[in-house]
């Protein structure tokens, strides 16, 4: 039986809601007055879905949504919304529930909604499962100068790094940093042969130039190439652009005193800082990284 | 207070509490160009001195940020204020390390403490 908890303050609502999820196969209904009970309820024992009221005493429908949103990211929440408070929905999305019913439209759309809402965390579930069995991947990306693929595929890297195990949770995070910075690296300055000065100056004029080279030659036909092989033992992350290269011996130290206040250097920085080994080709437009996972590498030699 | 898509920003004061969101990973170039506006003209107006960054919301950031931190504090420097930094996630902190800004500004455990070492700034 999945658990779905139902918040609001008003106990007719809470009826009413209940009733309606009564009719829902596989579903047992629980109940909370406002966002503060719901959140003690879920961190003892997290519900498969939380359907929310907005206006709440204690902790409104949004705070409770950003609380669950960022400690319990495997709970999914609805969340009920009243005349006029389409903005507030606007802003829950944004801000990671799952969806929102209106409470007008509850007869309609509730039972609709959490069955839709069940079925694709249960495919989650079962996509999860299926990649703790996985233990090497091989990936070959061929990106364009899309700068809003870098967090796509700094998540999607994120979650392959964390089922294969190649590291703790903030040895992740410090990967993801400098692949990150590889990825902008090469797009930015590889690419787009854009300087961090330029990046960092008038905002205006930089906006204006990132569209110039997003669609001009020789700059738009350029590509990103990434190479990924991770698995428990190691993980390589090489990036390649198709601009020109740079010598990355003749980047100013950032940590000299002398450069502290000079926007340019730091992501090589974080990315020799974070990963165990960084290599450049001769022409300098692709960079291999490596982190290796002691414990495995320990275990394996033992 | 005025919130943005990836950046928050609150005025106590003469001090500008800017604070990246969860949100601030996943920006966009299109994103950044409309936030960046936003805090240059806030800071560059005649009641901000001090900006404290406030990095509670964020559990890791990059060189984008670190750009914008010095960025802050040379503006905030031009009208005789300074920065302060707060609530960095333990790889926030090794990633202000590694860049030598904790020799540059303060880095404190809470919002609080930064804006108090402001005053005497």
């Amino acid at each position: 039986m999945s658990t779905v908890l139902v918040v609001d303050d008003s106990a007719v609502d809470r009826r009413l809601v209940g009733g309606m999820l009564a009719k829902v196969s596989g579903v047992d209904v629980d109940f909370a007055a406002d966002g503060k009970e719901a959140l003690r309820k879920v961190q003892t024992s997290p519900p498969a879905l939380v359907i929310t009221d907005l206006v709440m005493p204690e902790m409104n429908g949004l705070e409770l949504v950003s609380a669950i949103v960022e400690q319990y990211p495997q709970v999914p929440v609805i969340l009920m919304t009243g005349k006029g408070s389409e903005d507030i929905a606007v802003r829950a999305l944004q801000a990671g529930a799952a969806s929102y019913v209106p409470k007008t439209a509850l007869h309609h759309l509730l039972v609709e909604t959490v069955t839709d809402v069940l079925a694709m965390t249960r495919d989650l579930f079962s996509r999860q499962r299926l990649m703790e069995g996985l233990k090497t991947g091989r990936f070959s990306f061929l990106l364009t100068n899309d700068a809003d693929m870098i967090p796509t595929l700094i998540s999607y890297v994120q979650s392959i790094v964390i089922s294969i195990g190649l590291c703790d949770e903030a040895d992740v995070i410090r990967v993801c940093i400098a692949l990150e910075e590889a990825l902008r690296n090469a797009m930015f300055h590889g690419n787009l042969e854009i300087t961090s000065e330029q990046r960092e100056g008038d905002a205006e004029a930089y906006a204006a130039l990132l569209a110039h080279r997003t669609t001009s030659e020789p700059w738009q036909s350029r590509r990103l190439h990434v190479q990924l092989t991770i698995s428990k033992r190691s993980g390589t992350f090489t990036v390649r652009d198709e601009g020109p290269g740079f010598d990355p011996t003749k980047l100013p130290d950032p940590t000299d005193p002398a450069n502290l206040e000079k926007v340019s250097g730091r992501g090589l920085l974080l990315m020799r800082t974070f990963m165990d080994e960084v290599r450049f080709n001769t022409s300098g437009n692709q960079v291999t990284m490596v982190k290796t996972n002691p414990v495995a590498v320990e275990g394996a030699a033992a | 207070m005025s919130e943005g898509k990836h950046v928050r920003l609150e005025q106590e004061g003469d001090t500008l509490i800017v604070t990246p969101l969860f949100t601030f990973s996943r920006f966009t170039e299109g994103d950044l160009v409309g936030e960046w506006n936003r805090i240059l003209n806030r800071i560059d107006s005649d009641e901000i001195k001090h900006v404290v960054v406030d990095l509670g919301h964020i559990p890791y950031f990059g060189s984008t940020l670190l750009d914008w931190m010095v960025q802050m504090w040379k503006r905030a420097q031009g009208k005789g204020g300074t920065l302060a930094v707060c609530s960095a996630s333990q790889v926030g902190r090794e990633v202000l390390g590694v860049a030598k800004f904790d020799t540059l500004w303060g880095i404190y455990g809470s919002r609080q403490e930064a804006k108090e070492s402001l005053l005497n700034a």
